[in-house]
């Protein structure tokens, strides 16, 4: 295994020197580095310094994945409390870099994350957060409502 | 399509997507008033097919579904049969009754659960039925020709057998609405 020094450059030009078996994490390096074989530094347009530094910081936790249960729960835990330190706003911007940095298990560890924080959030909340418009009539959304009005009750449990 | 939010969040529509794979079904049917893109795009087969690998995976070590004969709740003329799930989450995954006026399931079975469908048979009525109670879709398959002539017998017959719990059934809630008879 090489370990060779690769540096990434963030959109606003911050620089993060890594080994290239971190690098090669996110799969747009790997694919880079599978082109040609000699090239030191990479920018990376489309993420910031402060989310990369988060991403690199997974990639470099989970460099080596082991097969082994008690690796794998460590890592899990790991996981879990890595999730715990960011708001929603920063987890769409580091969903975002997992997207577009091609970094497969961290894409999914925050769409489960996201999908988590807002499984009990209102269709309202849901438009907000993912600027999603509306192209519904009043009318045509009340009913489309009203014909889900089941999923919409918070104390859904039968009556006795 | 143009987002109108003024957050940093006018996410690719992809990504969305995969978050709102993982969600409950009953999120997702919330989320169908979202508009009509999102609607069209839950109701598909494919994002059906998607969310019911998630679901297969994230639902291994949780919740069982159980279907009771609710003879408890009701009078006898409007029994009906609830699906739960197991589990001690404060609001349960699924939870649903099928309505009353749905022929009286007094003798039923139901069958184990396929990708988060049930078939329910009555041997006091020659229909039979298909649901899945996370989407509280249901629907009555025709009967077939033996079914028919079956049920004139069975009417016939006195049958006590009436258990008040059917079954213990595989842990999978979907979106699927598709049945291949």
């Amino acid at each position: 295994m090489s370990s060779n020094k690769i540096v990434l450059t963030s959109s606003d030009g911050e620089s993060f020197e890594v080994e290239e078996v971190v690098a090669r994490k996110l799969q747009i390096v790997g694919h880079m580095l599978e082109d040609d074989c000699v090239i030191n530094e990479i920018p990376l347009q489309n993420v910031t310094g402060d989310i990369l530094s988060m991403v690199i910081e997974y990639c470099k936790t989970h460099v080596d994945e082991e097969e082994s249960e008690e690796a794998q729960t460590k890592l899990k835990t790991w996981d879990e409390e890595f999730m715990k330190k960011f708001d929603i706003k920063t987890l769409l911007q580091i969903i975002l870099a997992a997207n577009y940095l091609n970094v497969k298990g961290l894409l999914d560890l925050v769409s489960q994350t996201i999908a988590d924080t807002i499984k009990d959030y209102t269709p309202e909340q849901i438009r907000e957060v993912f600027g999603v418009e509306n192209d519904y009539t009043e009318e045509e959304e009340a009913e489309v409502r009203k014909e889900n009005a089941w999923a919409f009750d918070e104390a859904d449990t039968p009556k006795p | 399509m143009e987002a109108t939010a003024s957050s940093s969040s006018s996410l690719v529509n992809d990504v969305v997507e995969e978050i709102f794979l993982r969600l409950p079904v009953k999120s997702l049917i919330r989320l169908k008033s979202l508009s009509k893109q999102w609607r069209s795009t839950i109701q598909s087969r494919s994002f059906a097919e998607r969310h019911l690998k998630f679901a297969k995976r994230s639902h291994m070590e949780h919740s069982k579904v159980i279907a009771i004969n609710s003879r408890e709740y009701f009078e006898n003329e409007h029994r009906s049969i609830c699906f739960h799930t197991l589990s001690l989450e404060p609001t349960p995954l699924l939870s649903f009754t099928l309505p009353k006026s749905h022929p009286k399931f007094s003798s039923f079975y139901v069958s184990k659960s396929c990708d988060g469908l049930f078939c329910i048979y009555s041997t006091k009525s020659e229909f039979i039925w298909v649901v899945n109670p996370a989407t509280r879709w249901f629907r009555q398959l025709p009967p077939a020709r033996f079914q028919i002539l079956n049920h004139r017998m069975v009417q016939n017959l006195d049958d006590n057998w009436d258990p008040d719990l059917c079954y213990f059934t595989t842990p999978v809630t979907s979106l699927q609405i598709s049945v291949v008879v």
